[in-house]
């Protein structure tokens, strides 16, 4: 199947109807905050990332599966570059950790951490005429990552991945990860706290390269979004990753910002 | 005399979204001090011209960096040892490089040599080892023909904060 065919499927549901177990191929597995492991599930020969997957005592508040599931989706309708995921269930996790976790889509053959491509030269080299087209389709990304309050990019170095088949250098892209901690995750948009909008953290070296029609059109896209759309999304979490509570407070936010980004870009549009 | 080193094997994924997918090396850092003062590293790579000659595909950004190892590994010992020093440094490396061009472990090492220079050799064995211990097949080839590994020792700069690390070549 194809990343496109994948993000298709995995848009259709919330949850995963794949076994995931713990795969063999484990390359660059660090311990980070989140703890996952790469996993495979009979039937489907493709790598995802499984988080999270250590123990944290504010799970149930943060819902960090959940909010990565969220934000796929909506990225996935405005057509951004942010890898699928689904929902699963992690069976007996160790003692304190979550079973409600989620399950990322590994996209490309070969991906390069932005900490490692940042400093490439864009020039007419075949890698930096590839790296310089592949930024130039970041700008939508400032304005989803400020409509959902995305905190985890800015310069991040591993939460940026440039990624392409080898044979097909010419498509690569820059692709998105880690959206635990967006919507507002520690009660930032409670009380009506999504009112208060900044724009988001974002590598130094895109906004050079900035595309402001391209900003004004994402802007366009997220306010033509449908709030039914949206709250489909949201709504299809099942309890046991996301509570209503945190549910409410995620539409009202996502609704909410849509106008409010055209304040946020101002001096850019 | 007796000499403590740590290193690490720089391996490469040829598909990252292949859950069976098995990485191999491409090349080694080590780092450690002879004496109290004297901090080393050594670079090891592996000869790209083997690795095409094995159908092996590299993509184009890690045979950039495989092509220009020990320029790659400068920069690293740089930036790192300025933020880690050499207890950390490969530590820190493991975190940086965690993608198609990744750390596969780390490991330590103790050795007798009469010179300090002749560090180079055992680690030279050493990386000879975990490319024969990967695929028998590979180092036979490189051994029977032109083509093995390219070593460099590193001028350590010692780190701003840490005084006590002298520099060597």
């Amino acid at each position: 199947m194809t990343n496109e065919e994948i993000a298709k499927d995995w848009r259709t549901r919330a949850v995963s109807t794949l076994k995931w177990m713990r795969c063999s191929n484990q390359t660059g597995l660090i311990e980070g905050e989140a703890g996952g492991y790469y996993v495979e599930a009979e039937g489907f020969h493709r790598r995802g990332y499984l988080k999270p997957a250590n123990a944290h005592q504010d799970a149930a508040e943060v819902s960090r599966a959940a909010r990565e599931k969220i934000a796929a989706d909506l990225a996935y309708d405005l057509g951004l570059p942010v890898p699928p995921v689904q929902l699963t269930y992690r069976e007996n996790p160790p003692p304190g950790c979550e079973t409600a976790v989620a399950v990322s889509l590994i996209m490309y053959p070969a991906q390069h951490a932005w900490e490692t491509i940042r400093d490439i030269p864009v020039n007419q080299a075949p890698i930096g005429l590839a790296v310089a087209q592949a930024m130039s389709n970041c700008s939508p990304m400032f304005v989803f990552d400020t409509w959902v309050a995305q905190t985890d990019h800015n310069d991040h170095p591993h939460n940026i991945v440039w990624g392409y088949d080898p044979k097909t250098l010419s498509d690569s892209r820059i692709i998105f990860l880690d959206f635990a901690f967006s919507m507002g995750c520690r009660g930032e948009w409670e009380n009506g706290g999504w009112r208060t909008i900044t724009k988001a953290g974002f590598p130094a070296k895109m906004l050079n390269h900035l595309n402001s029609d391209s900003v004004l059109e994402t802007i366009h896209k997220i306010s033509d979004l449908n709030d039914t759309q949206i709250q489909e999304v949201i709504m299809r979490i099942p309890k046991s990753h996301l509570d209503e509570e945190q549910k409410e407070y995620i539409y009202q936010g996502l609704i909410g910002r849509k106008p409010l980004l055209y304040q946020a870009f101002s001096d850019i549009i | 005399m007796r000499v403590n080193y740590h290193y690490a094997i720089l391996s490469y994924c040829p598909d990252l979204t292949d859950p069976s997918s098995q990485s191999f090396p491409v090349g080694m850092v080590a780092i450690g001090k002879i004496g109290d003062n004297t901090t080393f590293a050594i670079s090891i790579a592996r000869s790209i011209n083997k690795l095409c000659s094995q159908n092996v595909l590299l993509d184009p950004f890690s045979m950039q960096i495989v092509e220009n190892f020990h320029t790659f590994i400068d920069k690293q010992l740089k930036e790192g040892l300025e933020k880690t020093g050499i207890n950390d440094f490969l530590f820190w490396l493991q975190n940086r490089l965690r993608n198609t061009i990744h750390i596969s472990h780390i490991n330590c090492r103790e050795c007798e040599v009469e010179q300090p220079d002749h560090v180079l050799n055992d680690a030279l064995r050493l990386f000879n080892g975990e490319i024969e211990h990967f695929d028998p097949v590979l180092i036979k080839i490189e051994e029977n023909q032109r083509g093995l590994p390219d070593i460099r020792m590193h001028e350590c700069q010692p780190p701003s904060h840490c005084n006590q690390i002298h520099a060597h070549a």
